[in-house]
């Protein structure tokens, strides 16, 4: 059975009035790839911050590697990487100096410094620039040069705290696929995002955070297992009458209609032929209609039903 | 790890480009405008005579007055004296040489008096004012002794004119008195201050509620006594080359430093030690902003300074009078004291003196601020 590598048991944090984490349990096992979801202002960044013991907390306890994590814990520190969700590099320095001069904090050994500083290069794919200073590297450059100074120690546990953000797709990409290789080779990944997209595509567990509580654990699969929508129909430039509305709110595993007056989203639960009874309605009464859509639920469905909110606000 | 760290502490602190114009800048800028401005008051005192005409057709008038600026007129071997007569005989060529700027001023006589004629108001022209009273004063006391007692007339008349003084200078030391050399000692004493500025960014760097690289550091357990010591090492060596770098530029410039320059050295690398680490303890108190911290730095470079007459000049001996402590601990204003101990004293005792009360203050201050700063928890950050 894997080992757990963080523990946290009724972490409560405030920032004076604000209640940052309200009584926050959470356990993460070795080889995992953990996500925290949550909307802006949860307390994604401060459950890390205070598993880092950077923050001081109220109540609760924190345990990195089996043990109590404190400012002293030098031995769970060495262990542990932090790609932050600024840049945190020098700017006198160039790429390859920073990564090499990060790595010294933790690697003493100067040819195995070396070996791991060029494997981080490698990683990141940053050789060609190993010798510009960062103000001369794009946004998603400097993203990876972050990434670089956070994990060439080879730490086992890493903590990547919304490392996307302001990335371009092709970088972003390149992002995922690079923290799903470090997990291949046996790190354990906490990563932090309100991209539920990302957090899909890579996390093997999830938590889903709001208002400093932890509202839903699980698996993908299992998050979406907790709520009632199993499919969400959606059929464009269409005009109904409340009748039909009635008549397709009946149809089998229908549980919702609804309709802005351009769209029509038909909610269902459960079942294998939804879409095909949808349309098969709509035929026979003849209801002139656009593009169909198909959908299965995502977390922000999951985030949607358990909270009654938005996930993440509409972008622009 | 403690190469490491003063390696790439160096590398990172001499590509801080405003960090270092900054530091090198500030001495250069300001010793410059003092070159210029002391230079023109050393130029006017001791290089320049004034050039006059002396027209006098009056026998009598033309023997006393010639006979009172003998001792102050450069002759014909030359040397450093007040007054350059020149070879004019006639009013109308010693006017137009005024008017040209030829000459300063015409002394001539008019109804048996001595009288100025100048063309413009300035230093040169209430010196020759003074010449003129001077002439007027030694007349009035031959026409009081005339009458009073005339036998006494040649010897008043000698004293007066040989311009003796009864006043003897007895000089407690063969050190420099020059007033002028002292304010480029109180810049240099300022420009080590500054080096507080350097002590603060390496706290900033260090300290994870004042700069994302400071939390990536504390991540990683960064903050050892000895990897501290290595940035703090690095912010004073760099310093102290900046430092060095304007002293340096002044030599070349040409202020006379004296003979003194290796112990003058010692004040500068001492003193960015000092300032370096009092930024360094500066930083490190409390939890406060980086904008707070750097305004405390300010303010406390500034009450140093302050207090130790870098900017009032009488300001230190009134500390010493009424709180003579503030002076025992204030860097400022022991960098300041070992400048004059060394401008004045022969001996050096009370110049290392000052020096061991530095590093001492150093070293306090560095173990303070490693204390409070070491592996802080933040309520936020």
């Amino acid at each position: 059975m894997a080992e757990t590598v963080v523990k946290i048991e009724n972490l409560v944090k405030r920032y004076k009035e604000t209640l940052a984490l309200d009584h926050f349990n959470m356990e993460i096992k070795e080889g995992e790839v953990f996500g925290l979801l949550g909307p802006n202002g949860s307390g994604k960044t401060t459950t890390m911050n205070c598993i880092l013991s950077l923050l001081t907390y109220d109540k609760g306890t924190v345990e990195v590697f089996g043990k109590k994590m404190t400012p002293d814990n030098l031995e769970a520190k060495k262990n542990i990487g932090v790609v932050m969700q600024n840049v945190a590099v020098y700017d006198e320095l160039t790429v390859y100096e920073n990564i090499d001069y990060f790595c010294g904090l933790y690697i003493r050994d100067k040819e195995l410094r070396k070996k791991y500083v060029g494997e981080a290069l490698d990683f990141v794919e940053l050789n060609e620039f190993k010798k510009f200073y960062p103000k001369k590297l794009s946004g998603g450059l400097l993203r990876r040069l972050n990434i670089a100074c956070g994990i060439a120690h080879k730490p086992k546990l890493i903590f990547f705290d919304e490392p996307t953000v302001a990335v371009d797709p092709q970088s972003r990409n390149k992002i995922l696929e690079g923290i799903l290789e470090l997990n291949k080779n046996g790190a354990t990944i906490i990563y932090t995002s309100h991209y539920m997209e990302e957090v899909e595509q890579i996390c093997t567990r999830i938590a889903i955070m709001d208002k400093g509580k932890n509202i839903a654990l699980g698996t993908k699969d299992e998050l979406k297992k907790m709520i009632k929508n199993t499919e969400t129909i959606s059929i464009e430039s269409i005009n109904v009458s409340e009748e039909d509305k009635k008549n397709l709110g009946a149809l089998e595993h229908v549980y919702e209609v609804n309709s802005d007056g351009e769209k029509l989203i038909i909610k269902c639960n459960g079942g294998k032929h939804n879409l095909i009874r949808v349309l098969n309605y709509i035929n026979e009464k003849n209801i002139p209609c656009g593009r169909v859509y198909s959908e299965l639920p995502t977390l922000n469905d999951v985030f949607l039903e358990i909270t009654g909110k938005e996930l993440r606000d509409k972008e622009a | 790890m403690f190469f490491h760290n003063f390696k790439y502490s160096i590398k990172a602190t001499l590509h801080n480009k405003p960090h270092m114009l900054w530091s090198v800048a500030f001495i250069i800028a300001l010793g410059t405008l003092f070159y210029v401005s002391f230079g023109e008051i050393y130029s006017q005192e001791l290089v320049n005579a004034i050039k006059v005409a002396v027209i006098i057709d009056d026998t009598e008038t033309a023997e006393v007055f010639h006979d009172m600026v003998a001792n102050i007129s450069i002759d014909e071997e030359g040397g450093e004296k007040l007054l350059d007569i020149s070879d004019v005989s006639h009013m109308d060529e010693a006017k137009i040489m005024l008017e040209d700027g030829d000459i300063d001023g015409i002394f001539y006589s008019q109804d048996r008096e001595l009288k100025l004629m100048v063309h413009e108001n300035g230093i040169n022209q209430s010196i020759l004012a003074s010449i003129v009273a001077k002439y007027h004063q030694v007349m009035t006391v031959i026409a009081d002794l005339s009458e009073k007692a005339p036998d006494k007339i040649p010897a008043v008349l000698s004293e007066l004119l040989l311009g003796e003084s009864h006043n003897v200078e007895k000089k407690t030391t063969t050190g420099d008195m020059d007033v002028y050399i002292a304010y480029f000692y109180n810049l240099i004493a300022l420009a080590c201050l500054m080096a507080v500025n350097s002590g603060l960014v390496i706290t900033m760097k260090n300290q994870a509620n004042l700069s994302i690289v400071g939390a990536r550091k504390w991540v990683a357990g960064a903050g050892s006594f000895l990897q501290t010591l290595a940035e703090l090492l690095a912010g004073i060596v760099v310093q102290c080359l900046c430092t060095l770098v304007g002293f340096l530029y002044l030599v070349l410039l040409g202020v006379d430093f004296g003979n003194q320059i290796g112990y003058i050295a010692l004040i500068i690398i001492v003193g960015c030690v000092t300032g370096v680490s009092l930024g360094f303890f500066v930083g490190n108190i409390g939890k406060g902003s980086a904008a707070l911290k750097e305004n405390i730095g300010v303010a406390v470079i500034l009450t140093s300074g302050f207090l130790s007459g870098l900017m009032v000049g009488d300001m230190r001996m009134m500390v010493e009078e009424t709180c003579p402590v503030i002076n025992k601990i204030n860097p400022s204003a022991l960098i300041a004291d070992s400048f004059y101990a060394l401008n004045i004293y022969d001996s050096h005792d009370r110049y290392y003196k000052n020096m061991i009360t530095l590093f001492i203050i150093s070293v306090m201050l560095i173990i303070a601020g490693t204390l409070f700063g070491r592996r802080k928890r933040y309520a936020s950050i």
